[in-house]
């Protein structure tokens, strides 16, 4: 072959390409995958890097997009660390092999109830399911806020509502299993065809259909309450929150570290942070109850929960194992 | 040719034999294995053989639903867009209407802004709580989401493709047939229907095909608009990526692939034979009109309102940038700036990166593969033409979960990398530079090369000092529309973006889907921006106009 062709050009551009290639993915960053909410993620690593120096970079993917993401990279995982999601989600990925255990000496305080017994995930905070209504909508379409499950599949709500994809997302998935636990199987499903002649759009992301509200794209809502404080107190929305009255749904929102993550070591340490004053702190201005703190982290009024709020337990093992089964169902049942 | 002869060609230029060889294998690795994956997936059930994905689309309500849908919109978009795309064609290259410089700049400026900011203004205005919709008249009811909404924004985005398409055919139509129509005494509509329509037949069906299968595949509108009207793109991302079952994803984005290849195979081996039309290299007539005043009018007042419409989705992303809080809060604002280039400093930047890598390789490649084809006699010649332009009719989620299953274990281990993301642009957008190369090596006389061989140079130098500087303008205008296509991709990409490399496109649908529309604004101008100043400098450095007409076919 004669000198300098543009195949040979190619070639070696592709050569590069590959070296390339290998070479960014032994950098010395840790890599974050997290399915916390964007802001209160960001907050936390900005805090991690500046504390530690250890270089971090995360991408926020939705629960289901996080899981999937980690099982198709198997073989060459990137992140290292997936924080955030619902406990039963870091269950599933337990199963699958895609995570390690890890005791973090940080998390000695925690309630076992919060943890996993073999140590592969624990958890971060509650997330507490709960309703909420855009007041304008509402006077607009003279409606008066729902107060009880049942009343979210009152045809007057047709295309007003809007929930998450539960194949996509774990608040979804976690809306899911407590109407589940709630109402038994057969009963649930039954409920879920009638809530989706309500529903105007099932989202990818769980925060979506709040925002949705929040912007007036729906009257109603169903999402975590630190989303949706965050959306009344910062962008002073014009949203009402509203607990159910017949009980509601929670997730543990968890942190697993990844098997085979090229960085497991500062992994851990992100791991061991997560449950630090500092991190706490960051948690609670966030609207979150972190469940490991200190006398001195200060989490905000509002968050508290009413006495009379009646907390549904899902079985974490159970919501882990059934989730492929119940997601199938769903979409053959209540999509279709 | 017979097999003897074609191996003693390849001896006697055995520059062509190592490049072909090489081609081939380069092409089978980042274009059949990929495909192949793909599909050897989708055919498994747990890790044994089986047709239980494919079976689930014939057999569960929802993704029947789906594939209906699909078509559905498909049709809806694909006959607005021609439409739309002919009145277009037929004022520029067939009337005297004032203004054309306008109308051709409307009718491309959707090719290269990015998917889904046609629908991001169509939300900020048209939306439940859009400024149109609640704030100038309050339509309760009405809802943009779904099909009415997807067939609307489609069509504004994908009407430029139709509009292409007929352009070149009613360009290619020798209007001395229609003078000669005139002069025996036809009327100017007798001679558009009888003459004229007739010989653009084939454009109209290859310009609708297009669309359809761009309609089909596409993914970032319907991710955002659809509200409950779910599509085969939309569902086979979420398959795949969201709902963990690799095998469905697989097979749906396998089923999108069947039409795809359909229409390719229709257009390459039925319409091209079919077609009329006659290139003569005649000067096109001057100073005719195939239009009376009134129809010239009525059609112009079309294509000006519709230029207006979209001129208006335009400038709403434009006000979405400077706007505190859409749909709450409308006060000026330059907030959005600081979180995007905080958030997205990071991304816009690798967005360039692999974009001005990929392109100068795709559109090399390409001139290459086009210099073997249209000039080189070879065995495989064909197998080489039709592989290469396979990637160019493949539904981007196709390509995207073929490179995460074929490059996801050793020895070619590359998620992750900006390689991955660098690789799919090169063979996803080479038939680009492949068909702009072909189109100009075939006007330019095969005697100005032959006599430099005569005069004994081998095929490299041919090439190099030849060939190269005749093409050099088309190739550039072609690389021009390369980085377009790496710039604006967002179907396959999605699935190889990481925590390292990320997308600008992947970044606006994630702000647009938590509603941060002013942010996901802000990103689609500077995508645009990046887009207009390359083509700025392609002007000034190179003096190549790329919104000149050449630059497109």
């Amino acid at each position: 072959m004669k000198k300098h062709s543009v195949l040979t050009y190619a070639v070696v551009a592709l050569g590069f390409l590959f070296l390339g290639g290998c070479k960014s993915s032994n950098s010395n960053s840790l890599f974050v995958y997290t399915s916390l909410e964007e802001v209160t993620a960001k907050a936390l690593i900005k805090a991690f890097e500046e504390e530690t120096k250890i270089k971090t970079e995360f991408v926020r993917l939705s629960t289901g997009e996080a899981g999937a993401r980690i099982e198709a990279e198997k073989n060459n995982p990137q992140g290292s660390i997936w924080v955030g999601g619902p406990a039963g989600s870091h269950a599933e990925a337990r199963d699958k092999g895609l995570t390690i255990p890890y005791h973090s000496p940080a998390t000695s305080t925690l309630n076992a109830k919060y943890k996993d017994k073999e140590n592969y995930w624990s958890g971060l905070y509650l997330g507490i399911l709960a309703f909420v209504a855009n007041t304008d909508q509402l006077k607009k379409l003279g409606l008066t806020a729902p107060e009880t499950w049942a009343d979210l599949t009152d045809p007057k709500w047709k295309n007003h509502i809007q929930i998450p994809n539960p194949g996509t997302s774990g608040t979804s998935y976690n809306v899911m299993t407590t109407l589940i636990t709630k109402f038994g199987e057969q009963d649930a499903f039954n409920y879920m065809k009638n809530l989706h002649k309500n529903i105007s759009q099932y989202t990818r992301s769980g925060a979506a259909p709040i925002k949705n509200a929040a912007l007036g794209e729906s009257a109603v809502a169903v999402g975590y309450t630190q989303d949706i404080f965050r959306l009344i107190y910062e962008s002073k929305a014009p949203l009402q929150l509203i607990y159910p009255k017949d009980g509601t749904g929670y997730e543990v929102a968890a942190v697993s570290l990844i098997k085979g993550g090229k960085q497991t070591e500062l992994a851990q340490k992100l791991y061991d942070w997560l449950y630090s004053p500092a991190a706490s702190q960051i948690l609670a201005d966030n609207f979150n109850a972190p469940l490991v703190k200190t006398k001195e982290t200060q989490v905000k009024p509002e968050v508290l929960l009413p006495v009379t709020l009646k907390l549904i337990d899902t079985d974490v093992d159970w919501a882990g194992k059934n989730r492929q089964r119940l997601i199938d169902l769903w979409n053959d049942r209540i999509n279709g | 040719m017979p097999i003897k002869s074609s191996i003693a060609s390849y001896k006697k230029d055995p520059f062509v034999f190592c490049s072909v060889i090489l081609l081939l294998i380069l092409l089978s690795i980042f274009i059949l294995y990929p495909i192949s994956m793909t599909l050897k997936l989708s055919l498994t059930k747990g890790g044994e053989w089986s047709l239980a994905s494919y079976a689930a689309i014939f057999e569960k309500a929802y993704l029947q639903k789906a594939l209906v849908n699909s078509v559905v919109l498909g049709c809806f978009t694909a006959t607005f867009a021609t439409i739309i795309g002919f009145i277009f064609a037929f004022l520029l290259t067939r009337t005297q209407i004032a203004g054309k410089t306008f109308l051709q700049f409307m009718s491309t400026l959707p090719i290269i802004s990015p998917p889904f900011m046609l629908t991001l203004s169509v939300i900020l205005l048209f939306g439940k709580n859009g400024f149109v919709s609640n704030h100038l008249f309050h339509f309760e009811s009405f809802s943009i989401y779904g099909l009415q909404g997807l067939v609307l924004v489609q069509t504004c985005s994908m009407f430029p493709l139709a509009y292409l398409t007929l352009s070149g055919i009613l360009q290619g139509i020798d209007s001395a047939t229609e003078d000669a129509a005139l002069d025996l005494g036809a009327s100017r509509f007798r001679t558009f229907l009888d003459v004229t329509l007739p010989l653009a037949i084939p454009g109209i069906i290859s310009a609708w095909l297009l669309v359809f299968v761009g309609s089909l595949a596409d993914f970032a509108n319907p991710m955002i608009l659809a509200g409950k009207f779910d599509v085969l793109s939309v569902q086979a991302y979420l398959q795949f990526t969201g709902m963990g079952n690799l095998e469905l994803g697989a097979a749906l984005s396998n089923f999108l692939l069947v039409p795809c290849l359909a229409v390719y195979a229709l257009q390459k081996f039925y319409l091209k034979k079919k077609s009329f039309v006659t290139v003569t290299g005649k000067p096109l007539r001057k100073g005719g009109d195939l239009t009376t005043k009134p129809m010239r009018y009525f059609l112009g007042l079309l294509a000006y309102s519709i230029s207006a419409f979209i001129l208006i989705l335009y400038f709403t992303v434009l006000a979405g940038c400077f706007t505190k809080a859409w749909g709450i809060d409308y006060s000026f604002s330059l907030e959005n700036f600081r979180y995007v280039f905080d958030v997205g400093w990071k991304t816009i930047m690798d967005t360039i990166f692999v974009s001005a890598i990929a392109t100068p390789i795709a559109g090399g490649l390409g001139l290459f593969i086009a210099f073997l084809i249209v000039r080189k006699r070879f065995m495989g010649r064909r197998v080489l033409d039709v592989i290469a332009m396979i990637p160019f009719s493949l539904p981007g989620t196709a390509v995207g979960i073929g490179y995460v299953l074929a490059f996801n274990r050793e020895p070619l281990l590359l998620t992750g990398t900006a390689t991955i993301i660098i690789l799919s642009f090169v063979f996803r957008n080479m038939p680009v530079g492949i068909e702009s190369a072909k189109a100009s090596l075939m006007q330019i006389d095969k005697s100005i090369e032959e006599a430099a061989t005569n005069l004994g140079a081998n095929t490299a130098k041919v090439f190099r000092e030849i060939t190269l500087p005749l093409i050099k303008p088309a190739s550039f205008a072609a690389m021009a529309y390369v980085f377009v296509h790496c710039m604006t991709a967002v179907s396959a990409v999605i699935f190889l973006v990481s925590a390292r490399w990320n997308h600008m496109t992947v970044l606006i649908l994630a702000q647009t889907e938590i509603l941060r529309f002013s942010a996901a604004a802000v990103l689609c101008l500077i995508l645009i921006s990046v887009v207009l100043s390359v083509f700025w400098l392609l002007k000034k450095l190179i003096g190549i106009d790329t919104f000149k007409k050449g630059a497109f076919s």
